[in-house]
């Protein structure tokens, strides 16, 4: 990977914005990770559980993480764009990334919608109350992500503040790093 | 001035095709095989997956190290909090609790 000098504008070494987001995803770990260690903990002491992993659909979990993965392609590629000030690209790309984020969440309501309709509520068993939770606070990071590349993406029409779309893609590859480990832990660990 | 990674269109496609690849081969090891293996072996290819998407897609491998070093003090940090209570979780009782339905 060759690299690129680029103005800055903070004494650390790298410009101000990526660094308010490095900050924010640290955060960020602590409350994904915090979230997802304690399911863990608590699914490692109760194997009976195994009883009710056994009703989320593996398939589905897959299709999303390659949305995810597909997403973050084309947000790359939106970054890509962005460094040449290619406007009408970044922007293509910026909006076929939420698209795609939009057909995440669409999925994700059809398969809560599923497993509501089976009887499977946040109230029903301690695995659901986890199951609801990591994908709602997660589907809930989709949404801010979906909007703060909306905002990004008018910006860039303008020709203004290319280097956004790399700080909305940072945030955006965190949210599918997290479905990757959402992915195993819910889905295939029965 | 600082260094940004610059992006790399054709790399990333290979990048993406392998993550890809990833996820196909842990669905396809769960189909196949099952069990805690499936289990195992997901949990294996979703750290590979973290360090592509990190390195690669986040740039991570392009930032000063102190970066990464932020990023692991808050991963330490979750260690600690779960270190210290873990073994007691665990139990059916522990200091000044008792598992409602053991």
């Amino acid at each position: 990977m060759s690299a690129v000098a680029r103005e800055i504008r903070s004494n650390t070494g790298i410009p101000s914005g990526r660094l308010a987001m490095w900050l924010l995803l640290s955060g960020e770990i602590v409350i994904f990770g915090g979230l997802l260690v304690s399911y863990m903990m608590t699914r490692v002491a109760h194997p009976e559980w195994a009883e009710q992993t056994h009703h989320t659909n593996t398939l589905i979990g897959g299709v999303n993480a390659i949305i995810l993965l597909t997403s973050d392609l084309f947000v790359v590629m939106a970054h890509a764009a962005a460094q040449k000030k290619d406007k009408d690209n970044a922007v293509k790309y910026i909006y076929l990334t939420i698209a795609l984020g939009l057909l995440f969440l669409c999925i994700k309501a059809f398969e809560w919608t599923t497993d509501i309709s089976e009887g499977f509520t946040l109230t029903s068993h301690l695995f659901w109350t986890y199951y609801y939770l990591t994908t709602g606070i997660h589907g809930a990071h989709i949404v801010v992500g979906i909007i703060a590349l909306f905002a990004v993406s008018l910006g860039v029409k303008k020709g203004m503040n290319y280097q956004r779309v790399e700080i909305a893609g940072i945030y955006w590859h965190f949210v599918d790093m997290v479905w990757l480990i959402v992915f195993p832990l819910y889905y295939i660990a029965k | 001035m600082t260094i940004e990674a610059e992006v790399n269109v054709k790399k990333m496609f290979q990048v993406w095709a392998l993550l890809v690849t990833l996820i196909v081969l842990a669905l396809v090891t769960f189909l196949t095989v099952g069990g805690a293996v499936s289990a195992q072996v997901a949990l294996t290819l979703t750290v590979v997956e973290w360090v592509i998407v990190g390195g690669w897609f986040m740039h991570l491998n392009a930032e000063p190290k102190w970066v990464v070093l932020l990023l692991g003090l808050a991963v330490l940090c979750l260690v600690f909090l779960f270190a210290f209570s873990y073994f007691d979780v665990l139990n059916d009782t522990g200091v000044n609790w008792i598992r409602f339905n053991p």
